[in-house]
């Protein structure tokens, strides 16, 4: 069956204020094509798939230029979109409810076929809002395909997703784009990911649009990701003295007969980074909050044991940050300088370029957010850093430059990490890994 | 380093800030969180009823004892007919919050015990039943109803968003909270960047929902936990009658 359709895009460029965001830009798809877009954080990824969908400039703001064919309205009709945090792309409540919505269906018994026959039938009656990311990704594709639209634009779709849902997606998404003949246009940072399944990869760079394998950021790419398999090698962490021990006996929210975290033990020590594993929907984000709140406020005293050694309970009460997966929540100040007390020199450490220092935090991007929230974190005196995915979003060089980063201080300057993430490159740097199941 | 006022100072600040946290999760958890289920699909008229009917017994001074009594009594079978689905812990906290602040405004302006306990049961029930029908609203059915009463409408838009939305503002809302404390900020500093993530999270949405056509879903309704229901309130209505008669 073939649903699809051609794209054919000449000359696109993108001003938001004086800034060209996207300059002459070529771009063609074919019908049922799947094609991978990549580059730097900033270089206009995301504009690129906003301006297909027609968000730029009905939601945000832009000044379009350039040939389409189709027309621009008629291709933004025909589009379907799965954002990068993909929670925003649901409206409803319950999961039947989000079904029938989109595929005008018009009975509970023919929802619960179409989720059987992607084997989601045990989530018919689940809230949305504790969907784990790769399910709410499922059930977004499955909206998507119901649609009827003809391509399908995926901003980052791994990013929230392990290794081994990240590899099920991207195969499930890529069969089902060709069974059903519906274009995909993908903007991911994981090429290696994608690469069996598209027909085209291409990188943006400064608002330009090249061939990956004619592009030099394949050898860049290639040179960080190497960077950071050394990290480790060259800031070897050692064993500290001064640590937390806990032991989770279990937890479950309130109301919820579900075990969500199982028994569970480790050590949180200065000097060490922590990373905590498992799969999508696993509970790695609550074990994080759940421990800062036995620390913080004695809460969770049942489920959660905490021994102190070497180390004063209030001393690690006055040490802990939290930098949560939204970095927008961090921040309590209207720009990066306030924000960073002025600290500014602190940004290139991270490769945010200075001139940011003035900007409202808004303005950042998502990777400038989780950079800036670092520095924020350390300039304020947190030495024992709790971060929730602190790489979602980052390319390989802005990456390297934030593993470094909390890799010096762990083993230079004795900071604590504990960090909730599913990103392999993170297991690269890490003193110890919690692995929850 | 810290110093040691601005320790103390965090830690007085703590406290209240910690109270409001709390106080958000349980709100977070006795109105929005909670998987669809059979009590959810009953009619919306039919649980309001019983709300008002049990604010009616409480409220009403129809000459006896036994018609508080009476509405207690049905708001414990309001409670124990959908046992299984409410969140008792967080509903008995939020219910609290009134009833003592009544209760103690009922003090200051009349020093008598008794009078305050009777302000006190009568705001409990009230806000306790409240939260219950709030439990058991289901947004769809809203939706539905809004748009069987005009096709079409944007209106039937928003109570199954603020039903999606809410639980996620709220846990952003506790995260920012703590992040304050832990950062010794002053709390409206963390309220305006909750009201820049509120401005990026309403783009956020209507982006992510941008491609959808149709918003509106079906509904229906459970016989067996509907007529539950039905009874429950016609019990209690045919005793304010029998009341309002002999009065």
């Amino acid at each position: 069956m073939s649903n699809g359709l051609s794209v054919k895009i000449r000359g696109l460029s993108l001003l938001y204020d004086t800034n060209e965001v996207l300059r002459s830009l070529d771009l063609e798809l074919g019908s049922g094509e799947i094609i991978l877009i990549t580059g730097y954080s900033g270089s206009g990824k995301t504009s690129l798939l906003r301006i297909l969908l027609g968000s730029i400039p009905k939601i945000f703001p832009g000044v379009i230029n350039g040939y389409f064919q189709p027309d621009i309205e008629v291709l933004n009709k025909l589009t379907f979109y799965l954002p990068q945090e993909p929670w925003f792309g649901v409206a409803s409540p319950y999961v039947w409810s989000e079904i029938s919505t989109v595929a005008k269906i018009p009975d509970i018994n023919t929802v619960g076929k179409v989720l059987d026959k992607f084997d989601l039938s045990h989530l018919i009656n689940r809230s949305t809002y504790t969907l784990s990311a790769g399910e709410i990704q499922r059930i977004l594709i499955i909206l998507a395909l119901l649609s009827n639209k003809r391509i399908l634009l995926l901003d980052e779709p791994t990013s929230y997703l392990d290794e081994h849902n990240a590899n099920l997606f991207v195969e499930l998404v890529s069969r089902l784009s060709r069974e059903m003949g519906v274009g995909l246009v993908i903007i991911d940072h994981r090429i290696d990911l994608w690469s069996r399944y598209v027909d085209n990869i291409y990188v943006l760079d400064k608002g330009k649009i090249e061939d990956y394998s004619n592009s030099s950021y394949e050898k860049i790419y290639r040179l960080y990701i190497d960077k950071i398999h050394s990290l480790k090698r060259d800031l070897a962490g050692e064993r500290r003295d001064r640590c937390l021990e806990f032991r989770m006996s279990g937890f479950k929210y309130p109301g919820s007969g579900r075990l969500l975290l199982r028994e569970l033990e480790g050590e949180l020590c200065y000097g060490n980074i922590i990373l905590i594993k498992g799969p999508s929907g696993s509970g790695k984000s609550t074990l994080l909050k759940i421990l800062i709140e036995r620390i913080l406020d004695k809460r969770y005293r049942d489920e959660v044991y905490i021994k102190y050694r070497n180390i004063s309970e209030g001393k690690v009460k006055r040490d802990i940050m939290y930098i949560p997966d939204n970095p927008l929540l961090f921040f309590t100040e209207p720009t990066v300088n306030e924000e960073l007390s002025g600290s500014i020199d602190l940004l290139k450490k991270l490769g945010v370029p200075e001139n940011r220092s003035s900007l409202s935090i808004k303005r950042l991007s998502s990777g400038e957010r989780r950079r800036v929230a670092l520095l924020s974190a350390v300039a304020r005196g947190g030495r024992l850093l709790f971060i929730d995915e602190p790489t979602v979003g980052l390319d390989p060089y802005n990456k390297y430059l934030y593993l470094r980063f909390i890799r010096e201080l762990a083993s230079e300057k004795n900071y604590g990490f504990i960090i909730a993430s599913h990103d392999p490159h993170i297991e690269l740097i890490a003193d110890e890994i919690i692995r929850i199941n | 380093m810290r110093s040691s006022e601005s320790i103390n100072r965090r830690i007085n600040f703590n406290s209240f800030l910690r109270l409001f946290e709390v106080l958000l999760e349980h709100l977070f958890y006795s109105v929005f969180i909670g998987d669809d289920h059979r009590a959810r699909h009953t009619p919306l008229v039919v649980n309001l009823s019983l709300v008002i009917i049990i604010a009616y017994l409480i409220t009403r001074d129809l000459g006896s004892w036994i018609d508080k009594l009476v509405g207690v009594l049905i708001l414990v079978a309001y409670v124990v007919l959908e046992i299984r689905f409410v969140y008792l812990k967080s509903l008995f906290i939020i219910s609290m919050i009134p009833t003592l602040w009544y209760g103690f405004l009922a003090f200051i302006f009349r020093p008598n015990i008794i009078a305050s306990l009777d302000v006190m049961i009568r705001v409990f029930v009230i806000s306790f039943s409240t939260l219950v029908f709030l439990q058991l609203i289901n947004p769809v059915e809203l939706s539905w109803l809004i748009n069987k009463v005009k096709s079409g409408s944007r209106y039937s838009l928003y109570p199954n968003l603020i039903w999606r939305v809410s639980p996620h503002i709220l846990k952003d809302l506790k995260s920012a909270l703590m992040i304050s404390r832990l950062k010794n900020t002053d709390i409206s500093r963390s309220l305006a960047v909750g009201i820049l993530v509120l401005d990026e999270y309403s783009d956020f949405y209507e982006e992510g929902l941008a491609s959808r056509d149709e918003i509106n879903s079906f509904y229906w309704y459970d016989i067996f936990e509907s007529l539950k229901l039905l009874i429950l309130f016609l019990l209690g209505f045919i005793y304010i009658i029998i009341r309002v008669v002999m009065l």
